[in-house]
């Protein structure tokens, strides 16, 4: 099973950058212990990693959709529209905790399929049908709040979002249990394999017999689902839903797939990349907050860090285009000295 | 085990292939060759069940087939291993074999040791040492091309198609190719090999088939053939007075192009253009001919060359340079990179020259437009003779013409059409071929870039083969001397 | 409303030439602080506004590098230069409201003026900025039909290869296309923070899905090559009218916001039914 896990993982192209990515993130963790000496206590790193799980459980969905050549730019609202939602089925529908959470995650997994069957069936590039689910939804969110948040829940639901397991929050043990369920189930099971494919070259997928659409709308499903857990947890944590939750963070889950060394275009990327680079945003952000620099910083931060993720994986990509020009041209000129005489 | 009769199969009213007979025994590697556009893709298409016949009767392995989906011709033993590799680099060599047909754990996830073990028995079937754990993109082309044929077998194919499975294989990888070929057919497995290089199929093949224009011409033993009788077959054809008659008096050198290279693509190419010539560059797909002019105007960033246009230097560092100077070239890919599909015909025609159709503001004079698209559509005969049609509606002749207009518009001193006839019916070939005479009369000096050996005896006044990105021939053709058989023998090697 | 329409015109040429430009809004902020904190430090307020004019072709400049050089997707490039450009306006403002009282009283007035038109007894009120919007819809809109180098978006749209080819510059086309949306940007910041009397990192949040939308619905397409300033002003005005619907049917002005993203997707799902029967 361990060597399941780490399948497609022992290839030294990868292996290099993750290393490269765990140094980085370990310099600057030490490197602001050592400047500032209050990076590495239990309650520091506790903020540290609530800061950026929802938006990691949110990329854990992203990293299958960017696989199959997809983008999900709705997540952000679909987080803040569940968040809302079981607020409401608690708070004024009087529904149970289980009830309530059981629905609103059916109708985020609706609101992915929505999405998934929209860009099957009109064709047009994901960007733009997602970013119509994410406006549309935010502005339902906001109208059926009428921009005010939602509180009143029971201590049994704030469990979830502020609750402790052998001292660790719940909402990161849910984020580690996913990351590594999702992670075996990407690495070794046939039918999430197949994104690879579709990635790839979905012409050649469905010459392969690969049903290119249902796979499609159930990983949006997917998506949406992921993001409908983190914004139930986030309502617990917070204590209160609000319609503009989760703004930009379809912008960090894409960020932290990108610098964890997925391809944008598809064919390649693994949920460890993920948790690796979820990890190191939620080092820098921290570095900023704790450092007393001006935690305003992190924006501008993560944009760049995505702008040179990209930068590099467009770098790779050159350089293996121009090695296989390399290989032509030896291969020519082989055959050219062949037949000098 | 493969009997195809008489299939025919029609694209848009255009005849492909006309009831073609053809056979595979188990145990055989029979070759299927052609001129490009002979059928051969076609053929293979049908029998793999990507096309769908118009007429005609295929039996594999005693049943009569139709495939309406590859993948059913898949099950029924029958495997493509197309020319473009379809291995996905992220993912293992066992992993792309099995795609779909993947074995499991007791817990439903992929099994890898056992998909390993499989793909390492598939290996051992054909004698070759891959690592099946290995990424499919660490693999170079040869061995991609390998697994690909390990995928056929580990799909239990009866009969393998390779079509142009050495393209882009060195001769090493070919070898150890050929070595699994033969492997194949000593365990009596029927395989379809489609090449252009004509020593392989002498090396390899039992049989050879001959499509010419989508018709069969012969399916001969390699024993009874020679290279010379079947270039004959390839190409013989009657070319009549198809193509118009050549020039009275061609001129001085205007254009000069010296050790022009391409990484990867062109080596060391040299050559002079006449006022008043056409220059043919005839060769293979791949053989650099459409690479070099590519280079020539810099739309490809070349590695070096030194050009001369009526004796004096002149430096091209992109297409709008060569445009100034004159210098034309017009794309083989027409729809793609030639043509503005969704404007008018007008505003393809401008689109080089745009700035003459403006007043000194730069603000376009859309009368003054309309009236030179008129004069090129009377002069080239474009229909429908409107010049606000949209050019995607009009057929490969007239959009060919467009394209010629446009490079007319510029006044060019040079102009390099590639391909000018491709999926152009044969009326309107042979009136974009006497207008490109006619350019060449003017005193402009053409090179005309074509797969197409008859086009290019029949319009050059000399012709260039390219070969492994050089110049293998100068053929002096101003007599219309040069035979297609020669050109073959200089654009494949002895 | 007006504000939209400039950015939304920027918008439409990018979309022209193959590209998108998610990171306006943030530019708008961050142009905006930059005109703010130097017109409170008593910059000449032209040298200000040059200064936040220059900002935003900066940002608009290395958004069209990136994408022409780099070779990187454009949605990547300005969806990074979105969240840079937002946290340098949060950064150098730490989020606060910029005020310049000491700017010349007719700078924060042009952003409000309004025309007085009396119909009937009745005043009606004719924004500056509505007919500066209008302006610019006319004028771009007769550019890109008949000036040259205008013209030239849509081939490069159309086809980058064939116009290359055609001897177009399309490296320098489509920078031209990101610097133009930078530019429209910069003016809607001039007018918000003209209008509001304050320069903030917020401004603008937002305005980059709307202005696509508008695009879109007015007729743009993600795949280049068409697109209309008119057909963007009507999107705007659509979105605007759509948007008040929703307010008028239920009286809740929060469902306007709603109303941009169904009309996107109503939009592209016409216009892919509308390809999918051409194709048959």
């Amino acid at each position: 099973m361990m060597n399941g896990l780490f399948h497609g993982l022992s290839r030294n192209v990868i292996v290099v950058q993750y290393i490269g990515l765990v140094t980085v993130t370990l310099a600057t963790l030490i490197g602001f212990q050592v400047t500032f000496g209050n990076v590495l206590t239990g309650a520091n790193l506790e903020v540290l990693a609530m800061n950026m799980v929802f938006e990691g459980i949110m990329a854990l969905g992203m990293t299958f959709v960017i696989i199959m050549g997809g983008i999900d730019l709705s997540v952000a609202s679909v987080y803040a529209f569940a968040e809302i939602l079981v607020a409401k089925l608690m708070v004024q529908a009087g529904f149970p905790i289980a009830a309530a959470i059981l629905i609103t995650l059916i109708a985020c997994s609706c609101l992915g399929a929505l999405n998934g069957t929209l860009i099957v069936l009109f064709r047009v590039h994901p960007l733009i049908i997602t970013m119509g689910i994410l406006l549309t939804l935010r502005g339902i969110n906001l109208a059926i709040t009428d921009g005010h948040s939602v509180s009143g829940f029971s201590d049994e639901f704030l469990f979830l979002g502020q609750g402790k397991v052998f001292g660790v929050n719940l909402p990161i043990i849910f984020f580690g249990l996913a990351a590594a369920i999702l992670g075996v189930l990407l690495a070794n099971h046939r039918y999430f394999r197949q994104l690879y494919f579709i990635g790839g070259g979905e012409r050649a997928a469905r010459l392969s017999g690969v049903s290119v659409s249902r796979v499609k709308i159930t990983i949006y499903m997917l998506s949406a689902s992921l993001a409908g857990c983190a914004g139930v947890m986030a309502a617990a944590k917070y204590g209160a839903a609000h319609w503009a939750h989760g703004n930009l963070a379809e912008l960090k889950a894409i960020a932290a797939v990108a610098i964890g060394g997925a391809n944008i275009n598809g064919g390649s990327g693994t949920i460890a990349g993920t948790v690796l680079g979820v990890i190191f945003l939620a080092v820098v952000h921290n570095a900023f907050v704790t450092s007393a620099v001006n935690p305003f910083w992190y924006d501008v931060v993560s944009g760049l860090m995505l702008l040179v993720a990209v930068s590099l994986s467009r770098f790779i990509a050159l350089r293996n285009a121009r090695a296989m020009l390399g290989l032509k041209q030896s291969k020519m000129d082989q055959l050219a000295a062949i037949h000098q005489h | 085990m493969l009997n195809a009769k008489g299939v025919s199969k029609s694209f848009f009213g255009n005849k492909v292939l006309d009831s073609v007979n053809f056979d595979v025994r188990p145990g055989e590697v029979h070759a299927l060759v052609g001129e490009n556009g002979a059928g051969k893709s076609t053929l293979i298409n049908i029998i793999a069940g990507i096309h769908r016949r118009d007429s005609g009767k295929i039996v594999f392995d005693g049943k009569e087939v139709d495939f309406a989906h590859p993948l059913q011709a898949m099950e029924a033993g029958i495997s493509v291993v197309h020319q473009e590799l379809s291995l996905v680099p992220s993912t293992t060599v066992a992993e792309n074999i099995f795609l779909r047909r993947e074995k499991r754990n007791g817990v439903g996830l992929n099994d890898w040791r056992g998909m390993n073990r499989a793909a390492t028995d598939v290996f051992r079937r054909i004698s070759i040492d891959i690592d099946p754990n290995a990424l499919a993109g660490s693999l170079s082309v040869g061995m991609q091309q390998l697994v690909e044929v390990a995928k056929a077998i580990a799909l239990d194919a009866k009969l393998i198609i390779m079509e142009e499975p050495t393209s882009s294989l060195s001769e090493k990888d070919t070898a150890e190719l050929f070595k699994v070929i033969r492997d194949l057919r000593q365990q009596g497995l029927g395989i379809i090999f489609v090449s252009h290089k004509l020593s392989e199929l002498f090396t390899i093949a039992d049989r050879i088939t001959v499509l010419r224009d989508g018709r069969h011409i012969a399916t001969e033993g390699v024993g009874s053939l020679t290279r010379e009788s079947l270039i004959r077959m390839m190409v013989g054809r009657n070319l009549g007075n198809l193509y118009p008659p050549r020039a009275a008096a061609i001129g001085d050198v205007v254009f000069k192009c010296e050790n022009l290279s391409c990484f990867g693509a062109v080596r060391d190419v040299n050559f002079e253009v006449r006022r008043r010539e056409i220059v043919g560059l005839a060769g293979l797909v791949g053989s650099g001919r459409t690479e070099a002019m590519r280079a020539l105007v810099n739309a490809d960033k070349r590695a070096s060359g030194s050009f001369w246009l009526d004796g004096q230097p002149v430096r091209i560092e992109d297409p709008e340079d060569a445009l100034a100077y004159g210098i034309v070239y017009l794309s083989e890919d027409r729809k793609g990179s030639g043509l503005f599909l969704s404007y008018s015909i007008a505003e393809n025609i401008g689109a080089s020259t745009f700035d003459r159709y403006a007043d000194r503001f730069g603000f376009l004079r859309p009368s003054a437009l309309r009236t030179r698209a008129k004069e090129f559509i009377k002069r080239m005969d474009i229909r429908p003779p409107d010049e606000s049609a949209r050019v995607i509606n009009l057929s490969g002749g007239n959009q060919q013409k467009v394209l010629i207009s446009k490079a007319l518009d510029v006044n060019p001193k040079v102009l390099i059409v590639d391909e000018p006839t491709r999926g152009v019916d044969v009326g309107a070939k042979a009136l974009i071929h006497a207008q490109i005479r006619d350019l060449a009369q003017s005193g402009i000096g053409v090179i005309v870039v074509s797969s197409e050996m008859p086009e290019v005896v029949g319009l050059s006044d000399r012709i260039l083969v390219f070969r492994n990105g050089a110049i293998s021939a100068e053929l002096d053709n101003q007599n219309g001397e040069v035979t297609q058989e020669t050109i073959m023998t200089h654009a494949v090697y002895q | 409303m007006s504000y939209d329409l400039l950015v939304a015109i920027g918008m439409t040429i990018v979309l022209i030439v193959r590209g998108i430009d998610l990171s306006v809004g943030s530019v708008m902020a961050l142009s905006s602080v930059t005109m703010a904190l130097l017109m409170r430090g008593d910059v000449p307020v032209l040298l200000a506004l040059a200064a936040g004019l220059i900002v935003a072709l900066f940002c608009g400049l290395v958004n069209g590098l990136l994408v022409v050089k780099g070779g990187i997707l454009p949605f990547l490039v300005t969806l990074g230069m979105m969240s840079v450009a937002r946290g340098l306006a949060t950064v150098v403002t730490t989020g606060q409201y910029i005020s310049f009282p000491s700017a010349p009283p007719w700078f924060s007035q042009f952003g409000r003026f309004e025309f007085r038109i009396e119909i009937g007894g009745t005043s009606y009120g004719l924004p500056l900025i509505l007919l500066i919007g209008l302006a610019f819809v006319a004028i771009t809109s007769l550019l890109l039909a008949y000036w040259t180098p205008f013209r030239s978006f849509f081939f490069v749209g159309e086809s980058p290869e064939a116009a290359r080819l055609s001897g177009m510059n399309v490296d320098r086309i489509m920078i031209t296309a990101y610097l133009l949306s930078a530019l429209f940007v910069w003016f809607t910041a001039l007018l918000l923070t003209s209008a509001n009397k304050i320069g903030y990192a917020n401004y603008g949040i937002g305005a980059e899905l709307r202005a696509l939308a508008a695009a879109v619905v007015g007729g743009a397409s993600l795949a280049g090559g068409a697109g209309s300033i008119f057909g963007a002003f009507l999107g705007v005005l659509m979105l605007a009218l759509i948007g008040n619907g929703f307010v008028m049917l239920n009286g809740n002005p929060n469902w306007q916001q709603a109303s941009v993203g169904v009309v996107l997707i109503a939009a592209v799902g016409i216009d892919a039914l509308r390809t999918y029967r051409d194709r048959r």
